[in-house]
């Protein structure tokens, strides 16, 4: 098959296979990141309901610690008593309205026991700064109890106030127990998300630190976000956050679709694909068959044709060398059956040149032969046709010594450009032709010839394809006249073939000239016409 | 000289045979290749127009044959197709020439006469024919060929027996019979006719005015005579 067939059928099978595979990918693409939405939004959904029940614990925190706080008293051994004791805080605080404390007693500092001093280090920033009065006065004016966060030490703390007529009474939060209380009422991650595993849920502080985590993963170091909160006040600064290695699921979940929706619509799609291919790649092969036996048929034909047509312009050659110009009627009857035998014969050496150069068959013979006899042999077969049309022959023929080339395509030639001359430029009324030898530095030789006529000429729109086979020139030129259209790619193929061309050379006055040029080899001792 | 016209297309075998005849050649005439073997051995022919295709023996097996006992016969083929031609120098059979269908009698005549001339050439050592004289006109009978100031004209194998029989009689008159029986055989029925188109021919190519013949001249109720004035 020829090279651009398969090229072509390629081109048919993989363009629609690249484009059903490229919309594939993109489904997919589209496909994950839908995916990825939802899981991301279901993680989501997920940590806030971690986030409500770490909400829930720290208000039965809270409760606890407000139990703890009753009865309200200001009584400094109760109190000291109370901050030993409890679980919950780690000590308690009493202020008056103005912000004053009034427990532990900064008034009197060798009242203070150790532990109330270091309580008062831990919080100094709270009282000295008025912070808590402030938050309380953020808050609402109704509001009876709040929470106040702030950083020491190792990380956030924690104190729970409440409002007792004008004092304030606060508890500093046990940040370990807090923290246990609250891990302790976090649900497990398959309760979280049970049709997502692989995956961890982290507390996390404010500066990022992992407080707590649970879950398992395989791959720690691919870990990657895939949904993050904030938790809700007064624990805002911390957050919760769902990591795992992969988007948990989601290969399982798209390939199952891809492999449920897609595949077969796909797999249907390259079969049916595949199946034009071979159809036309038969329908192709098929055709090109039949092309072949058409042109081996034409083949076998036109040398069929030979062999009467022999008969019929030997015979009519031989009447008119018997003749001898004596009838000058039968002369002119013999001279028509021998041109038109000689026409006949060039049209059926065109067709099979041509299906020789199809089947790249074409090959030279070359013989030692003086270039001038074979043009002046194929002027004198077109005579009579030139003379009945009134075209005068210009000649001026320079190549008088032998040189080697085949003579037959030569012939083949420049007959089929004399054939234009008589067929498209008879009304020019002048065919003129010159010839002459180029010797090479090489020692090779390059003879030319110019087959020039004062016809109509080609349109210059016309002139780079009228070397195509098959092509005419669509005009009035060609109209009523007949032609196979292959004559001039013909030549061309047979000069470039023997290492010349033939192109149209531009002409200022009206009328063609086609250059012929092909690569001889001079012959220096005359020898006979026999295969070189 | 004669030539064995093998071929199995009867009118081309005949058209061919009346060409070569025509040129001052006999013909023997084979219609496949049994029968061309069999005329080469009983006949013994100067040289061979072989077409390939014929039925039982085809030409490349005729020529095979005949090389085995003559190197040198000078061998043509006719074919239709030139890839039977390529075949046969691809083949290396020793092929002298070859003539394509379909062909003209222009064609035949160069194609048999540079046979001829090499055939000529071969046998020269044995019996070489002379250049010779004719007024201004030196004939080479060797090369089927004439000359006049360096301008060459090309003859046929009688044009050159006629001239030759001419020059040897020069000074006398050879008359119809004589020019008969030695140009075109006693087998060849005589007319007039025939002789007088040919001569008129010839004079046409070798005389400077054909009306005022200088080398063929008339010797009216006699025959033709040449005078060598020079010598």
């Amino acid at each position: 098959m020829k090279p651009r067939l398969t090229l072509l059928l390629l081109l048919i099978v993989v363009t629609p296979l690249a484009i059903v595979g490229w919309l594939g990918a993109k489904i997919v693409g589209d496909e994950q990141d839908v995916l990825q939405h939802r899981v991301s939004g279901l993680m989501t959904g997920q940590l806030r309901a971690v986030d409500a029940a770490i909400s829930t614990a720290l208000d039965a925190y809270q409760q606890r610690v407000l139990e703890e706080m009753r009865p309200f008293t200001v009584e400094r051994d109760a109190l000291r008593k109370r901050s030993r004791e409890s679980a919950l805080s780690m000590q308690f605080y009493v202020l008056e309205g103005a912000g004053k404390l009034l427990y532990p007693p900064v008034d009197s500092p060798g009242a203070l026991t150790p532990s109330e001093r270091e309580a008062l280090a831990r919080t100094a920033q709270i009282w000295d700064g008025g912070e808590l009065l402030a938050s309380v006065g953020e808050s609402e004016a109704t509001a009876e109890t709040g929470w106040k966060a702030w950083y020491w030490g190792n990380g956030l703390q924690m104190m729970f106030w409440t409002r007792e007529g004008q004092r304030i009474h606060v508890a500093e939060i046990n940040r370990t127990r807090l923290l246990a209380d609250l891990i302790a009422a976090l649900p497990e991650t398959d309760e979280v998300a049970p049709q997502l595993s692989g995956g961890r849920i982290q507390l996390m502080d404010a500066t990022g630190t992992v407080l707590y985590q649970w879950g398992s993963v395989k791959n720690e170091e691919a870990l990657k976000t895939a949904a993050r909160i904030a938790l809700r006040a007064p624990l805002s600064a911390w957050s919760l956050e769902y990591a795992t290695a992969e988007a948990p699921g989601i290969g399982s979940v798209v390939a199952g679709g891809f492999l449920l929706t897609l595949l077969p619509a796909l797999l249907l799609l390259v079969g049916l694909v595949l199946g034009m291919a071979a159809y036309f790649y038969r329908e192709q092969s098929r055709e090109m068959r039949e092309a072949a036996q058409r042109v081996s048929f034409v083949n076998q034909v036109s040398h069929e044709l030979k062999t009467p047509l022999t008969n019929i312009r030997m015979y009519a050659e031989i009447l008119e060398r018997e003749a001898g110009g004596e009838d000058e009627r039968m002369s002119r009857h013999l001279n028509v059956i021998v041109s038109e035998s000689q026409r006949l014969s060039r049209m059926i050496a065109n067709v099979l040149t041509f299906s020789r150069g199809q089947r790249n068959a074409l090959n030279l013979r070359y013989q030692s032969v003086v270039p001038d006899d074979v043009l002046r042999t194929v002027l004198e077969q077109f005579r009579p046709a030139l003379s009945a049309r009134g075209i005068d022959v210009e000649l001026d023929l320079r190549i008088g010594e032998e040189c080697s080339l085949d003579p037959d395509a030569l012939g083949q030639i420049v007959g089929n450009l004399v054939s234009n001359v008589e067929k498209y430029a008879a009304e020019g009324k002048l065919l003129r032709m010159e010839s002459g030898l180029d010797s090479l530095p090489s020692g090779l030789g390059r003879i030319f010839v110019v087959v020039e006529d004062r016809g109509p000429g080609v349109p210059a729109r016309e002139q780079a394809r009228i070397f195509e086979p098959f092509y005419r020139v669509n005009s009035l030129l060609t109209e009523g006249v007949s032609g196979t259209g292959i004559g001039l790619s013909i030549s061309r193929e047979l000069a470039r073939l023997h290492g010349g061309d033939v192109v149209l050379e531009a002409k200022e006055s009206g009328g063609s000239r086609f250059l012929v040029t092909l690569a001889c080899r001079p012959v220096a001792a005359p020898t006979e016409g026999r295969p070189a | 000289m004669k030539v064995l016209i093998a071929e199995d297309d009867r009118n081309i075998r005949l058209g061919l045979e009346e060409i070569l005849r025509e040129e001052g050649y006999q013909t023997v005439l084979a219609e496949d290749g049994r029968e061309a073997l069999d005329l080469y051995r009983r006949e013994a022919p100067d040289f061979l127009c072989l077409d390939i295709m014929m039925p039982g023996v085809n030409g490349y097996d005729v020529c095979r044959e005949i090389r085995r006992h003559d190197p040198d016969l000078p061998i043509v083929f006719i074919s239709a197709k030139s890839e039977e031609i390529d075949r046969v120098l691809g083949l290396e059979l020793g092929a002298d020439d070859f003539i394509l269908k379909p062909f003209g009698v222009r064609e035949v005549l160069a194609r048999i006469r540079a046979v001829t001339r090499r055939s000529i050439a071969r046998q020269r050592h044995t019996e070489a024919p002379r250049p010779f004289q004719m007024d201004d006109l030196e004939v080479l009978p060797g090369e089927l060929r004439a000359k006049r100031e360096g301008q060459t004209i090309d003859l046929s194998l009688r044009d050159v027996k006629i001239l030759e029989l001419l020059h040897r009689k020069r000074g006398q008159v050879v008359d119809r019979g004589l020019l008969f029986d030695e140009c075109w055989g006693l087998d060849h029925i005589p007319n007039s006719r025939t002789l007088d188109q040919h001569v008129s021919q010839l004079r046409k190519r070798i005389e400077r005015d054909p009306k005022e013949p200088r080398i063929i001249r008339t010797v009216h109720g006699a025959g033709y005579r040449f005078e060598q004035e020079t010598e």
